[in-house]
Protein backbone atom coordinates (compact mmCIF):
# COMPACT_ATOMS: atom_id res chain seq x y z
CA UNK A 1 0.00 0.00 0.00
CA UNK A 2 1.14 3.53 -1.07
CA UNK A 3 1.52 5.51 1.75
CA UNK A 4 1.07 9.67 1.20
CA UNK A 5 2.41 11.99 2.92
CA UNK A 6 1.07 15.28 3.00
CA UNK A 7 2.75 18.39 3.88
CA UNK A 8 0.57 21.55 3.42
CA UNK A 9 2.95 24.71 4.14
CA UNK A 10 1.65 28.03 4.82
CA UNK A 11 2.42 31.38 3.02
CA UNK A 12 4.08 32.74 5.32
CA UNK A 13 6.56 29.85 5.12
CA UNK A 14 6.87 30.14 1.42
CA UNK A 15 6.33 33.66 0.31
CA UNK A 16 6.10 32.78 -3.39
CA UNK A 17 3.81 35.20 -5.27
CA UNK A 18 4.28 34.24 -9.21
CA UNK A 19 5.58 37.27 -11.08
CA UNK A 20 2.83 39.56 -11.69
CA UNK A 21 3.58 41.10 -14.83
CA UNK A 22 4.21 37.26 -16.39
CA UNK A 23 0.27 37.68 -16.26
CA UNK A 24 0.09 40.01 -19.00
CA UNK A 25 2.78 38.65 -21.32
CA UNK A 26 2.21 36.39 -24.74
CA UNK A 27 2.47 32.78 -24.11
CA UNK A 28 4.86 31.99 -26.29
CA UNK A 29 5.32 27.93 -27.58
CA UNK A 30 8.72 26.72 -29.81
CA UNK A 31 9.02 23.44 -30.92
CA UNK A 32 9.66 21.03 -33.54
CA UNK A 33 6.45 20.54 -34.98
CA UNK A 34 3.09 21.21 -33.69
CA UNK A 35 -0.36 19.54 -34.36
CA UNK A 36 -3.31 21.34 -33.95
CA UNK A 37 -6.83 19.57 -34.36
CA UNK A 38 -9.58 22.59 -34.43
CA UNK A 39 -12.50 19.90 -33.55
CA UNK A 40 -10.88 17.99 -30.68
CA UNK A 41 -9.16 21.67 -29.50
CA UNK A 42 -6.23 20.03 -28.45
CA UNK A 43 -2.57 20.89 -29.79
CA UNK A 44 0.45 18.55 -29.13
CA UNK A 45 3.45 19.74 -30.26
CA UNK A 46 6.69 18.00 -29.64
CA UNK A 47 10.50 17.90 -29.75
CA UNK A 48 12.03 20.17 -27.46
CA UNK A 49 9.24 21.83 -26.62
CA UNK A 50 9.05 24.97 -24.71
CA UNK A 51 6.61 26.73 -23.19
CA UNK A 52 7.08 30.44 -21.92
CA UNK A 53 5.02 33.52 -20.36
CA UNK A 54 7.17 36.34 -19.16
CA UNK A 55 9.78 34.85 -16.89
CA UNK A 56 7.94 31.52 -16.63
CA UNK A 57 9.38 28.83 -18.75
CA UNK A 58 8.58 25.27 -18.93
CA UNK A 59 10.38 22.43 -21.03
CA UNK A 60 10.10 18.98 -21.90
CA UNK A 61 9.78 16.98 -24.59
CA UNK A 62 6.58 16.59 -26.06
CA UNK A 63 3.25 19.54 -24.72
CA UNK A 64 -0.44 19.35 -24.88
CA UNK A 65 -2.16 22.89 -24.89
CA UNK A 66 -5.58 23.72 -24.23
CA UNK A 67 -7.54 26.84 -24.99
CA UNK A 68 -10.75 26.95 -22.35
CA UNK A 69 -14.02 28.82 -23.64
CA UNK A 70 -13.02 31.80 -21.58
CA UNK A 71 -9.42 32.26 -23.44
CA UNK A 72 -7.12 31.11 -20.50
CA UNK A 73 -4.53 28.24 -21.50
CA UNK A 74 -3.60 25.11 -19.82
CA UNK A 75 -0.35 22.85 -20.65
CA UNK A 76 0.91 19.36 -19.89
CA UNK A 77 4.50 18.85 -20.51
CA UNK A 78 6.02 15.53 -20.08
CA UNK A 79 9.75 14.55 -20.71
CA UNK A 80 11.35 12.09 -22.97
CA UNK A 81 12.46 8.89 -21.55
CA UNK A 82 14.54 9.05 -18.61
CA UNK A 83 14.92 12.32 -18.50
CA UNK A 84 12.94 15.51 -16.70
CA UNK A 85 10.78 18.38 -17.72
CA UNK A 86 11.67 21.75 -16.63
CA UNK A 87 10.30 24.75 -14.94
CA UNK A 88 11.53 28.04 -13.76
CA UNK A 89 10.11 30.93 -12.75
CA UNK A 90 11.25 34.43 -11.06
CA UNK A 91 9.07 35.59 -8.05
CA UNK A 92 8.22 39.52 -7.38
CA UNK A 93 10.72 40.66 -5.56
CA UNK A 94 9.76 41.45 -2.07
CA UNK A 95 12.60 42.41 -0.18
CA UNK A 96 15.25 44.86 -1.66
CA UNK A 97 18.23 43.36 -3.69
CA UNK A 98 16.83 39.80 -3.07
CA UNK A 99 16.28 38.25 -6.63
CA UNK A 100 13.89 34.96 -6.07
CA UNK A 101 13.61 31.96 -8.89
CA UNK A 102 11.54 29.06 -8.43
CA UNK A 103 12.98 26.02 -10.40
CA UNK A 104 11.01 22.41 -10.49
CA UNK A 105 11.72 19.59 -12.64
CA UNK A 106 9.50 16.51 -12.92
CA UNK A 107 8.63 13.41 -15.22
CA UNK A 108 4.74 15.46 -15.92
CA UNK A 109 4.57 19.03 -15.43
CA UNK A 110 1.02 20.48 -15.02
CA UNK A 111 0.43 24.36 -15.55
CA UNK A 112 -3.01 26.40 -15.59
CA UNK A 113 -2.83 29.97 -16.99
CA UNK A 114 -6.07 31.11 -14.86
CA UNK A 115 -5.39 29.65 -11.27
CA UNK A 116 -1.77 29.92 -11.98
CA UNK A 117 -0.85 26.61 -10.86
CA UNK A 118 1.68 23.87 -11.13
CA UNK A 119 1.47 20.99 -10.54
CA UNK A 120 5.06 18.17 -10.62
CA UNK A 121 4.31 14.84 -11.04
CA UNK A 122 6.68 11.86 -10.88
CA UNK A 123 10.16 12.06 -9.54
CA UNK A 124 9.14 15.72 -8.53
CA UNK A 125 12.14 18.52 -7.35
CA UNK A 126 11.37 22.11 -6.41
CA UNK A 127 13.60 24.66 -5.25
CA UNK A 128 13.52 28.17 -4.69
CA UNK A 129 16.55 30.37 -4.93
CA UNK A 130 17.63 33.80 -3.89
CA UNK A 131 20.13 35.47 -5.84
CA UNK A 132 21.29 32.10 -7.32
CA UNK A 133 21.36 30.35 -3.62
CA UNK A 134 19.26 27.33 -3.20
CA UNK A 135 17.11 28.56 0.32
CA UNK A 136 14.89 25.52 0.04
CA UNK A 137 13.76 22.52 -1.39
CA UNK A 138 11.99 19.87 -1.53
CA UNK A 139 11.48 16.50 -3.23
CA UNK A 140 8.75 13.46 -3.57
CA UNK A 141 6.35 12.12 -5.83
CA UNK A 142 3.83 14.89 -6.48
CA UNK A 143 4.44 18.77 -5.65
CA UNK A 144 1.31 21.15 -6.34
CA UNK A 145 1.63 24.90 -5.90
CA UNK A 146 -1.72 26.69 -5.77
CA UNK A 147 -1.42 30.38 -6.84
CA UNK A 148 -4.52 31.01 -4.92
CA UNK A 149 -3.98 30.36 -1.57
CA UNK A 150 -0.49 30.66 -2.10
CA UNK A 151 0.18 27.00 -0.72
CA UNK A 152 2.29 23.98 -1.77
CA UNK A 153 1.27 20.53 -1.59
CA UNK A 154 3.68 17.92 -1.65
CA UNK A 155 2.52 13.87 -1.69
CA UNK A 156 5.54 11.28 -1.64
CA UNK A 157 5.16 7.94 -2.03
CA UNK A 158 7.03 5.10 1.10
CA UNK A 159 9.29 3.90 -1.65
CA UNK A 160 13.00 5.21 -3.00
CA UNK A 161 12.37 8.68 -4.53
CA UNK A 162 9.22 9.61 -3.79
CA UNK A 163 9.55 10.37 -0.17
CA UNK A 164 8.66 13.63 0.92
CA UNK A 165 12.43 15.38 1.85
CA UNK A 166 12.02 19.33 2.32
CA UNK A 167 14.74 21.88 3.43
CA UNK A 168 13.50 24.66 4.01
CA UNK A 169 15.68 27.76 5.18
CA UNK A 170 14.44 30.23 7.89
CA UNK A 171 13.64 33.24 7.01
CA UNK A 172 15.48 36.60 7.44
CA UNK A 173 15.30 39.83 6.16
CA UNK A 174 18.77 40.16 5.12
CA UNK A 175 20.41 39.12 1.63
CA UNK A 176 21.77 35.50 1.28
CA UNK A 177 25.29 35.56 1.67
CA UNK A 178 27.36 34.57 -0.84
CA UNK A 179 27.52 31.13 -1.77
CA UNK A 180 29.50 29.34 0.86
CA UNK A 181 33.19 28.43 0.30
CA UNK A 182 32.94 24.83 -1.24
CA UNK A 183 34.83 22.48 0.58
CA UNK A 184 38.25 21.38 -0.65
CA UNK A 185 39.99 18.47 0.36
CA UNK A 186 43.06 19.22 3.10
CA UNK A 187 46.01 19.37 0.51
CA UNK A 188 48.67 17.74 3.68
CA UNK A 189 47.88 16.03 6.45
CA UNK A 190 48.68 17.99 9.58
CA UNK A 191 51.68 16.29 11.28
CA UNK A 192 50.98 13.28 13.08
CA UNK A 193 52.43 13.37 16.49
CA UNK A 194 54.82 10.64 17.31
CA UNK B 1 -45.52 14.98 -117.62
CA UNK B 2 -46.38 14.48 -113.90
CA UNK B 3 -44.72 11.35 -114.03
CA UNK B 4 -41.56 13.32 -115.41
CA UNK B 5 -41.66 16.03 -112.99
CA UNK B 6 -41.66 13.10 -110.02
CA UNK B 7 -39.00 11.42 -111.73
CA UNK B 8 -36.97 14.85 -111.90
CA UNK B 9 -37.22 15.77 -108.01
CA UNK B 10 -35.95 12.28 -107.06
CA UNK B 11 -33.19 12.44 -109.09
CA UNK B 12 -31.97 15.81 -108.11
CA UNK B 13 -32.67 14.47 -103.93
CA UNK B 14 -30.57 11.64 -104.97
CA UNK B 15 -27.80 13.64 -106.37
CA UNK B 16 -27.62 15.64 -103.60
CA UNK B 17 -27.32 12.83 -101.54
CA UNK B 18 -24.73 11.63 -103.49
CA UNK B 19 -22.95 14.38 -103.62
CA UNK B 20 -23.13 15.28 -99.68
CA UNK B 21 -22.14 12.33 -98.64
CA UNK B 22 -18.93 12.54 -101.04
CA UNK B 23 -18.04 15.46 -99.48
CA UNK B 24 -18.17 14.67 -96.18
CA UNK B 25 -15.88 11.42 -96.55
CA UNK B 26 -13.67 13.98 -98.80
CA UNK B 27 -13.62 16.10 -95.58
CA UNK B 28 -12.84 13.17 -93.18
CA UNK B 29 -10.10 11.64 -94.90
CA UNK B 30 -8.67 15.16 -95.41
CA UNK B 31 -6.10 15.94 -92.73
CA UNK B 32 -6.59 18.80 -90.31
CA UNK B 33 -5.60 21.68 -91.62
CA UNK B 34 -5.13 23.49 -87.50
CA UNK B 35 -2.16 24.11 -86.84
CA UNK B 36 -1.38 22.65 -83.66
CA UNK B 37 0.33 24.32 -81.00
CA UNK B 38 3.75 23.83 -79.93
CA UNK B 39 5.04 21.60 -76.75
CA UNK B 40 4.67 23.68 -73.59
CA UNK B 41 2.23 26.58 -75.20
CA UNK B 42 -1.47 26.95 -74.87
CA UNK B 43 -3.98 25.72 -77.47
CA UNK B 44 -5.87 28.73 -75.84
CA UNK B 45 -5.59 32.07 -73.66
CA UNK B 46 -8.80 33.40 -72.34
CA UNK B 47 -8.37 37.46 -70.24
CA UNK B 48 -10.14 38.21 -67.37
CA UNK B 49 -12.20 34.53 -66.64
CA UNK B 50 -14.63 33.86 -64.35
CA UNK B 51 -15.23 30.04 -63.57
CA UNK B 52 -17.98 28.64 -61.45
CA UNK B 53 -17.85 24.81 -60.50
CA UNK B 54 -21.25 23.47 -59.48
CA UNK B 55 -22.25 20.51 -57.38
CA UNK B 56 -24.60 17.29 -58.22
CA UNK B 57 -27.43 19.38 -57.47
CA UNK B 58 -26.49 22.09 -59.55
CA UNK B 59 -25.61 24.58 -56.99
CA UNK B 60 -22.68 26.65 -57.46
CA UNK B 61 -19.44 25.37 -54.88
CA UNK B 62 -16.14 27.41 -56.24
CA UNK B 63 -16.32 30.76 -58.32
CA UNK B 64 -12.66 31.31 -59.81
CA UNK B 65 -11.62 34.24 -60.88
CA UNK B 66 -8.35 35.10 -63.03
CA UNK B 67 -6.64 37.62 -64.89
CA UNK B 68 -5.62 35.37 -67.52
CA UNK B 69 -6.43 31.88 -68.20
CA UNK B 70 -4.00 29.20 -70.50
CA UNK B 71 -5.18 25.81 -71.37
CA UNK B 72 -2.89 23.59 -72.69
CA UNK B 73 -4.43 20.65 -74.60
CA UNK B 74 -1.60 18.07 -75.01
CA UNK B 75 -1.61 17.35 -70.85
CA UNK B 76 -5.21 18.89 -69.68
CA UNK B 77 -3.23 21.22 -67.66
CA UNK B 78 -4.63 25.07 -67.21
CA UNK B 79 -2.23 27.84 -65.75
CA UNK B 80 -3.80 30.73 -64.27
CA UNK B 81 -2.87 34.61 -63.35
CA UNK B 82 -3.54 36.14 -60.30
CA UNK B 83 -6.14 33.71 -59.32
CA UNK B 84 -8.72 33.97 -56.58
CA UNK B 85 -10.95 31.15 -55.50
CA UNK B 86 -13.86 32.08 -53.32
CA UNK B 87 -15.98 29.01 -51.97
CA UNK B 88 -20.01 29.46 -51.93
CA UNK B 89 -20.89 26.07 -49.87
CA UNK B 90 -23.70 28.08 -47.45
CA UNK B 91 -22.92 25.69 -44.71
CA UNK B 92 -19.66 25.88 -44.58
CA UNK B 93 -17.38 29.47 -43.78
CA UNK B 94 -16.00 30.79 -46.77
CA UNK B 95 -12.86 30.01 -47.67
CA UNK B 96 -10.56 32.45 -50.15
CA UNK B 97 -7.59 31.40 -51.76
CA UNK B 98 -5.45 34.06 -54.10
CA UNK B 99 -1.51 33.88 -55.20
CA UNK B 100 0.11 35.23 -58.33
CA UNK B 101 -0.04 32.32 -60.59
CA UNK B 102 -1.26 28.50 -60.25
CA UNK B 103 -0.95 25.84 -62.38
CA UNK B 104 -3.95 22.85 -62.32
CA UNK B 105 -2.73 19.40 -63.34
CA UNK B 106 -4.48 15.95 -63.32
CA UNK B 107 -7.60 17.22 -64.43
CA UNK B 108 -8.07 19.43 -61.44
CA UNK B 109 -7.17 17.14 -59.04
CA UNK B 110 -3.94 18.70 -58.22
CA UNK B 111 -3.62 23.14 -57.68
CA UNK B 112 0.20 24.28 -57.06
CA UNK B 113 0.04 28.06 -56.08
CA UNK B 114 3.11 30.32 -56.49
CA UNK B 115 4.10 33.57 -54.83
CA UNK B 116 1.97 35.17 -52.40
CA UNK B 117 -0.31 32.68 -51.74
CA UNK B 118 -2.94 33.30 -48.79
CA UNK B 119 -5.57 31.48 -47.75
CA UNK B 120 -8.56 32.55 -45.78
CA UNK B 121 -11.26 30.90 -43.93
CA UNK B 122 -13.58 33.04 -42.42
CA UNK B 123 -14.66 33.17 -38.73
CA UNK B 124 -17.86 30.53 -38.04
CA UNK B 125 -19.82 30.72 -34.39
CA UNK B 126 -17.06 30.77 -31.81
CA UNK B 127 -13.76 30.01 -34.50
CA UNK B 128 -12.02 32.77 -34.77
CA UNK B 129 -10.91 33.23 -39.00
CA UNK B 130 -7.65 31.16 -40.02
CA UNK B 131 -5.03 33.02 -42.25
CA UNK B 132 -2.67 31.15 -43.89
CA UNK B 133 0.15 32.99 -46.16
CA UNK B 134 3.65 31.37 -47.78
CA UNK B 135 5.22 31.58 -51.14
CA UNK B 136 4.27 28.07 -52.28
CA UNK B 137 0.97 25.84 -51.56
CA UNK B 138 0.10 22.93 -52.87
CA UNK B 139 -3.81 22.19 -52.91
CA UNK B 140 -5.92 18.98 -53.21
CA UNK B 141 -9.45 20.39 -53.81
CA UNK B 142 -11.47 17.25 -53.23
CA UNK B 143 -9.97 16.28 -50.18
CA UNK B 144 -9.66 20.04 -48.92
CA UNK B 145 -6.10 19.50 -48.12
CA UNK B 146 -3.28 22.06 -48.59
CA UNK B 147 0.38 21.54 -47.73
CA UNK B 148 3.74 23.83 -48.51
CA UNK B 149 7.37 22.69 -48.25
CA UNK B 150 8.04 26.52 -47.53
CA UNK B 151 7.83 28.51 -44.24
CA UNK B 152 4.57 29.60 -43.42
CA UNK B 153 2.88 31.96 -41.81
CA UNK B 154 -0.64 31.22 -39.71
CA UNK B 155 -2.79 33.53 -38.06
CA UNK B 156 -5.71 32.95 -36.12
CA UNK B 157 -7.87 34.70 -33.62
CA UNK B 158 -4.66 36.67 -32.71
CA UNK B 159 -2.61 33.66 -32.59
CA UNK B 160 0.28 33.70 -34.88
CA UNK B 161 2.10 30.61 -35.92
CA UNK B 162 5.23 30.36 -37.89
CA UNK B 163 6.64 26.94 -39.57
CA UNK B 164 8.76 25.82 -41.52
CA UNK B 165 6.58 23.69 -43.11
CA UNK B 166 2.61 22.55 -43.17
CA UNK B 167 0.03 20.41 -43.65
CA UNK B 168 -3.73 21.96 -43.66
CA UNK B 169 -6.96 19.19 -43.72
CA UNK B 170 -9.88 21.34 -43.74
CA UNK B 171 -12.25 18.23 -43.53
CA UNK B 172 -10.63 17.40 -40.38
CA UNK B 173 -9.49 20.83 -39.25
CA UNK B 174 -6.08 19.51 -38.11
CA UNK B 175 -2.96 21.81 -38.94
CA UNK B 176 0.39 20.08 -39.00
CA UNK B 177 3.13 22.76 -38.31
CA UNK B 178 6.89 21.39 -39.05
CA UNK B 179 10.37 21.64 -39.17
CA UNK B 180 10.65 23.93 -36.57
CA UNK B 181 7.67 26.07 -35.21
CA UNK B 182 7.46 29.23 -33.15
CA UNK B 183 3.71 30.16 -31.57
CA UNK B 184 2.35 33.56 -30.15
CA UNK B 185 -0.65 33.64 -28.14
CA UNK B 186 -1.55 36.87 -26.39
CA UNK B 187 -2.57 36.96 -23.09
CA UNK B 188 -6.32 36.01 -21.95
CA UNK B 189 -8.41 38.56 -21.74
CA UNK B 190 -9.21 39.47 -17.86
Amino acid sequence: MRILLTIALAACALPALAERADRDQPTIIEADRGVFDELKQVNVVSGRATLSKGTLRIAGERMELRTAPDGYRSATVTAAPDSLATFRQRRDPTRSGIEEHIEGAAERIEWDEKTESVRFLNRARWRRLENGVVRDEISGQVIAYDAAASTYRVEGSERGDGRVRAVIAPRTNEAPRAAPTPLRPSEELPAVRK
Amino acid sequence: MRDRLTMLIAAILLAVVTVTSYWYSREMRRPSIRTTPLPGTPDFIVDRVVLTQFDDRGQARYKLFAEQLSYFNENDDIELAKPRLVSLQPDEPQVQASSNRARITNAGERVLMQGDVLLRRAAAGDRPALTIRTEQMTAIPDEERFFSDLPVLIDQGGTRLAGAAMDYDNLKRVLTVSGGMRGEMPPARR
